[in-house]
């Protein structure tokens, strides 16, 4: 079963990765995006062969609490699809950003046509990445009902996490008991925007950063290359994201996830980059080439300076180093901007000039107060915020994998923070609409944290159980 | 349940009513008669801001196009290698405009 799922998680993955670098590359030359690159991406993914270990059970698996968690996570399955397929998007930004968008592409698989081509035609977040549409729009060429793909992405983040901790050497009960509680995250799957089924691309991020950072715990590089190229290339934000994945990576000296997420971040953000530049200027202007070079300069630089102080012995100094980085990071922050090719886009304008978060530094409480309230408050995040925290002070020794995780949920908050201290949108209704759907991205990430560092702490107090899986990992 | 009422109410009042209700925009029906009057293949003139209820248009009524009065002149033939929508409102025939702003949308022919 374990290995069936395994299979399908990542050949789902790797199928994805590959339609969506192949079908961007192929708009970006003025191409038609085929309609046989689904189902042989598919076909490669699911064939590619793959060995995983999965550790030995020692313990019995209460049958009766695996027949509730089947029938609760095929409830939940059944809502979903049928919440996906019963009409298109019933909420604001799902309809307007992204629907236009697939269907636009299931018309027309190119950016050969008015919509894109044309800068003058009314067109809501012009420059935002493709992925999702790409893909809504290549299933319902193949299949005729293209809006599965949303169910079936919190399918993967959930065969993600069950998967994580099958391969760590959970029993199928803590198997059980971590999916659900994953999975039933109420602003995850209940009917409102930025849900599965909402259409907005927000649930689709979090599924794909949920993975990644199942990978990280794993060492798993497939998951984690092919989840952050997928990260980049969904929503803006993404870049954020994998850019604090590498950081996260980087100051924990976690050379594995290091390396997956740099090769993911580059292909994504190279593809990103061009693709924003494209979409904002129809060819008008030629793209510079410093949007492929900084990408590529920044990332490799931080592979080789990791590799540089593990060598030295130089660990001690890489926080330090990282707050120097940063500092100098927000000051060419302008430049960067400028030089990326998209002066004018969506994530240039929270760059663009970063000295305003201290600027408005007196709203901070409101911002920290919404996001204690949305985390906390409400039921939308269950029992997420408070678990995070108590993982967080067990782990508070360990080297564990679940180390870069707790940095990267960390490295998340001042980021969320200064969306909206930036932001020129009034603040109530930008905390309001957003701030719920900034926590949901980070939803799959804080589960694995706290699963990854259950279970270790599980294999502490009971070490026969699962040692052959904690064996396996690689360092 | 209540996203079984949600597809319900989706299904029964129609997409742009749907949508404008729970907006609290108006301008509903503005939507219908461009989708019963205009060719579908055409460009529709919009005159005023961007974001609001004209953010609805382009997404209910594609493959139909939606470009601004000051970008295209409403005595054009064409934009874009397509027709611009023009229709009877009253008994005066012209270019459509969709008229807008933030909280709602109503159509005039010029």
């Amino acid at each position: 079963m374990g290995h069936l799922v395994d299979r399908a998680v990542t050949g789902l993955l790797l199928a994805f990765a590959a339609v969506t670098t192949v079908g961007v590359a192929i708009l970006l030359v003025g191409g038609v995006v085929p309609d046989w690159l689904l189902p042989a991406a598919l076909l490669i993914g699911l064939v590619v062969p793959r060995r995983v270990e999965f550790g030995v059970l020692t313990t019995k698996a209460n049958r009766w609490l695996l027949v509730a968690v089947g029938l609760v996570l095929l409830v939940v399955f059944a809502a979903l699809v049928y919440g996906a397929l019963a009409t298109p998007s019933r909420h604001w930004d799902g309809a307007i950003a992204w629907d236009l968008k697939a269907i636009a592409l299931a018309e027309h698989p190119t950016l050969n046509q008015p919509l894109f081509q044309n800068p003058y035609v009314h067109h809501h977040s012009r420059d935002y990445p493709l992925f999702q549409p790409l893909l809504v729009a290549l299933t319902e060429r193949c299949l005729g009902f293209g809006r599965i793909v949303f169910p079936v992405c919190w399918a993967m983040a959930l065969g993600a996490v069950g998967l994580m901790l099958r391969r760590r050497g959970a029993s199928l009960s803590a198997v059980g008991i971590g999916m659900v509680a994953f999975a039933c995250t109420p602003f995850l799957v209940s009917p409102t925007s930025g849900s599965v089924d909402s259409g907005y691309a927000d649930a689709t991020l979090a599924a794909w950063l949920t993975i990644a950072a199942a990978g990280c715990v794993l060492r798993d590089t497939r998951w984690i290359v092919c989840s952050v190229i997928l990260v980049v290339l969904t929503k803006p934000e993404g870049l954020v994201y994998a850019g604090l994945l590498l950081g996260a990576a980087w100051l924990q000296g976690c050379r594995s996830v290091l390396r997956a997420a740099a090769l993911g971040s580059v292909v994504g953000t190279v593809l990103l980059l061009l693709l924003q530049h494209e979409l904002q200027f129809v060819d008008r202007a030629e793209p510079p080439l410093t949007a492929i070079l900084i990408p590529i300069a920044v990332i490799g630089m931080m592979v080789l300076v990791d590799g540089w102080m593990d060598r030295r012995n130089l660990n001690a100094w890489r926080l330090r180093l990282a707050g120097i980085l940063c500092i100098i990071g927000i000051c060419v922050m302008p430049l960067l901007v400028q030089a990326s090719g998209n002066p004018s886009g969506s994530l240039a304008h929270y760059m663009k000039d970063p000295w305003l978060v201290w600027q408005r530094l007196e709203l901070l409480p409101a911002v920290v107060l919404s996001l204690l309230d949305c985390s906390l408050l409400h039921g939308w995040f269950g029992v997420t915020a408070p678990l995070v925290l108590l993982a967080a002070w067990q782990a508070r020794r360990s080297k564990e994998s679940g180390s870069s995780l707790g940095t990267w949920l960390v490295l998340c908050l001042p980021c969320w923070c200064a969306v909206f201290l930036v932001s020129n949108i009034e603040l109530e209704h930008h905390l309001r609409s957003r701030m719920p759907r900034l926590l949901l991205h980070a939803t799959g990430i804080a589960w694995v944290y706290i699963l990854a560092t259950w279970q270790a702490r599980s294999r502490e107090e009971h070490p026969m159980r699962g040692d052959r899986a904690g064996a396996l990992l690689p360092r | 349940m209540r996203r079984v009422s949600d597809v319900r109410d989706y299904q029964q009042e129609g997409a742009a009513h749907y949508f404008f209700s729970n907006g609290r925009l108006d301008g509903a029906e503005a939507i219908t008669w461009l989708r019963e009057n205009t060719p579908e293949q055409s460009v529709v003139l919009y005159d005023g801001p961007r974001l609001g209820a004209m953010e609805f248009p382009p997404a209910l009524l594609a493959p139909r196009l939606f470009v601004s009065i000051k970008h295209c002149d409403p005595a054009s033939e064409s934009f874009a290698g397509r027709p611009i929508a023009r229709g009877e409102i009253g008994g005066l025939r012209g270019t459509v405009v969709v008229r807008a702003d933030r909280g709602s949308l109503r159509i005039e022919v010029r």
